[in-house]
């Protein structure tokens, strides 16, 4: 659907975290984080960092941007 | 108090929507609008204080991009809603009805009551224009998605 896409719920796994665990850990909801991982939604630059910055790695170790896939044109 | 969880914040919304509901019905007993205006206004007060008091997380980027995608949606509609009223009160005020329907609108004997019911009709039909939109974003955004994916 975007072309961004992520790896939260691997990072996730990893740390054995919870989405509102994460959630809290970055100051949004847990809906947030799951419209993220399904990649519904796009993060902010600022959330990307912080969500990466809690993990400990970079921004293009989780986010992953795939120029093959176009967005789809919603009517709205 | 220091603290409030996302929950008993909405129990106190609920709360205040049903004294406000209560207050209408009392005031209209009555006969006096002043119980229902301040019970509302205090009643704002205290969901806008209360909300300073909640640990959880209410507001986000998302539901910020969300909130403004529905509230424009709902602006333009308002607008073109409105205009299309607006150019219909003036075309009743140069050429209004013909007998037997010339009092039917506006009655001046009911003049307040009417533009009362008009304020109140606006606000309510853009609350559920603004509702429809806000759901069609969340679920958009996927932000309607309530549960977490299992492996």
């Amino acid at each position: 659907m975007i072309p961004l896409k992520n790896r939260i719920k691997v990072f996730r796994a990893l740390h054995d975290l919870s989405q509102e665990a994460l959630a809290r850990q970055v100051g949004v909801t847990r809906q947030t984080i799951l419209a993220i991982e399904k990649g519904r939604y796009d993060p902010s630059l600022l959330l990307a960092y912080k969500i990466a910055r809690f993990f400990g790695v970079t921004i293009e170790d989780i986010f992953l941007y795939d120029e093959e896939e176009s967005p789809k044109k919603l009517p709205f | 108090m220091t603290s409030m969880k996302k929950n008993t914040y909405f129990l106190i919304i609920g709360a205040i929507a049903l004294c406000v509901l209560f207050s209408i019905i009392r005031a209209s007993e009555l006969h006096s609008p002043n119980l229902a205006i301040i019970i509302f206004l205090i009643g704002v007060v205290i969901a806008y204080i209360s909300r300073g008091f909640v640990d959880d997380t209410l507001e986000d980027e998302l539901t910020h991009q969300i909130t403004e995608k529905a509230a424009l949606r709902t602006l333009q509609i308002a607008l073109v809603f409105t205009t299309a009223t607006a150019i219909g009160m003036i075309v009743f005020s140069i050429n209004p009805l013909p007998p037997p329907f010339e009092h039917h609108f506006p009655r001046p004997d009911r003049i307040i009551g009417n533009m009362g019911l008009t304020q109140l009709f606006l606000p309510v039909f853009l609350l559920f224009i603004y509702t429809g939109f806000r759901q069609y974003y969340a679920h958009k955004f996927g932000y309607s998605d309530s549960f977490e994916e299992q492996d």
